[in-house]
């Protein structure tokens, strides 16, 4: 009678493992978007024109040489920042801890932002591309301006590049 | 229907974990260390170009603005980098705790699969 209810009884690790997978089961998580091919593939397009660019720059050369790249450069960083800021991301409750730190404000909220880091990264490369066409409007454009702008750029672009690619998991 | 071995549960959680992120860690590695060397040889470019008069004081607000954007961006990408760890690795883990209920419970007990 006493081994019937021992056998009855069930074990608690079972016990345990449910509750804590009934818990885990509202938390089964998905913290960043898919991946999209077509994304990466923008992104490359862009970064080829930026390099063509910063390699093939001549100072000799006038600013209306430049033109088409300043505004094809512009129109095609901007349509993906609209199109990375329309895809769906997830919206976690998980997220509000990884953005609990007190520490210092602006990491803290770096941290709790759930957009995608890419958009970021294209909307500083987009200040470059402007920075670049004004300064070459204004006659002020120099070697030197276009260095330093392709050692931001390229890291920008890497951060974007970096990001998008780890989504394919 | 088996028995559950919370050791061999334990041991299965942690190679869950590990094989959803171990790769992935050393590349986030690399990629942050490739940064903030980056970050330092921008830094000393700016100097090295503003000491040569090759910008001016017009041009340095401009330049270090674009240094606090590298380091801003580079941050908002390893926050990425790593939630994207963290998903893997928690699903990683709450799919063994599914597969050891299920395996003992001989089925009886389905629970939804992470991600399903």
């Amino acid at each position: 009678m006493q081994q019937d209810r021992k056998v009855a009884r069930p074990a608690p690790i079972i016990l345990v493992m449910i509750v804590v997978s009934f818990m885990l089961s509202a938390c089964a998580v998905r913290l960043a978007p898919d991946y999209d091919e077509g994304v990466v593939g923008k992104l490359n397009a862009i970064n080829e024109k930026l390099s063509t660019y910063f390699v093939s720059f001549n100072d000799a050369a006038t600013y209306d040489s430049r033109k088409g790249f300043y505004d094809d450069g512009a129109g095609q960083v901007m349509a993906l920042v609209t199109g990375l800021k329309a895809r769906p991301m997830p919206q976690p409750i998980l997220l509000d801890w990884l953005g609990g730190s007190q520490v210092d404000k602006r990491v803290a909220e770096i941290a709790k932002n759930s957009a995608a880091p890419s958009i970021g990264a294209m909307e500083d490369t987009l200040k470059q591309i402007t920075y670049l066409r004004d300064e070459d409007k204004a006659g002020k454009l120099t070697r030197a301006k276009v260095t330093l702008t392709q050692g931001v750029v390229e890291a920008f672009m890497i951060d974007a590049l970096t990001y998008e690619m780890a989504l394919k998991r | 229907m088996s028995t559950i071995d919370p050791g061999k549960i334990f041991s299965d959680v942690i190679a869950a974990a590990n094989a959803a992120v171990s790769g992935d860690i050393t590349k986030m590695g690399g990629y942050a260390e490739a940064k903030l060397r980056a970050m330092a040889k921008q830094a000393s470019m700016i100097g090295t170009y503003y000491a040569s008069k090759l910008i001016d004081d017009s041009d340095l607000p401009h330049f270090l603005d674009g240094l606090e954007d590298m380091a801003t961006s580079f941050l908002r990408t390893l926050v990425g980098l790593i939630r994207i760890q963290i998903e893997k690795a928690w699903n990683a883990i709450v799919g063994v705790l599914w597969g050891a209920i299920e395996a003992a419970t001989g089925g009886v007990l389905q629970l939804a699969k992470p991600g399903a």
